[in-house]
């Protein structure tokens, strides 16, 4: 046994001197007696605690209760004098299943953008028109993009 | 005031003078650690118990523990070395 064990063994060993009964029945008790006036707070105690905070608050700073008020009636007035945000849409009169029909979009038909490119008009070509090469299609494309910026041609002078 | 020793008297001065001492010194130390000390040592409790007890963590119940028992070793040794 090491020497560290045993010296907590001894401190261990050493006999506290005992509570006289008279002391001890008295302490318990005391302590007895304390214990419910703790534990045994009803629901009505607590909600008072909770009354006298909010009063101890609201009395602790009155100017800031008194503002807070004011700027919320001030919110709630300018909130009753606004117009609604909602807009009124004008009523539509549904004659009947044709109406609705005329007016709803047809989902079989795709909007403008999305139509493939055979349904557009093709580009007008005219039909005696020589063949040239690439190159040249090319750079009359990039001139026709400077929007007639440049005073000269570049290509004929 | 005089104050009574929380130890009970023994017929051994020897072990007297050791009792007192351990009084004094208990006296001295930190509260913390008197507690700490009382419930491991004549209490037997563990230190997850007194760690519940105290409402403090367990590695943190135990430092203390070691604290003043390092604190009693060193005001007590010589009592401690002439009695063993």
């Amino acid at each position: 046994m090491n020497e560290p064990e045993t010296f907590e063994n001894r401190l261990a060993r050493q006999p506290l001197r005992r509570v006289p009964a008279a002391w001890r029945a008295e302490i318990l008790s005391a302590a007895e007696a304390a214990r419910p006036r703790v534990a045994a707070r009803s629901t009505a105690e607590r909600e008072a605690d909770w009354a006298v905070g909010w009063r101890l608050l609201s009395a602790r700073f009155p100017l800031a209760w008194a503002s807070l008020a004011a700027l919320w009636i001030v919110l709630v007035g300018i909130n009753l004098m606004l117009p609604s945000p909602f807009v009124r849409l004008p009523r539509i009169e549904l004659g009947g299943l044709a109406t609705f029909e005329v007016n709803t979009p047809n989902p079989t038909i795709p909007p403008a953008g999305l139509r493939p490119p055979a349904q557009t008009a093709p580009a007008h070509v005219p039909p005696d028109a020589p063949a040239r090469p690439r190159s040249e299609r090319r750079r009359e494309i990039n001139l026709g993009a400077l929007g007639g910026w440049l005073p000269f041609n570049l290509f004929t002078s | 005031m005089e104050r009574v020793s929380a130890f009970a008297p023994a017929d051994d001065p020897d072990e007297q003078a050791f009792r007192t001492a351990l009084n004094q010194a208990l006296d001295e130390l930190p509260p913390d650690q008197r507690a700490v000390l009382h419930l491991k040592l004549w209490e037997g409790l563990t230190f997850e118990q007194i760690a519940g007890a105290l409402e403090i963590p367990p590695n943190t119940a135990a430092s203390r523990y070691r604290y003043g028992l390092d604190k009693l070793r060193d005001q007590l040794r010589p009592l401690y070395d002439e009695i063993k």
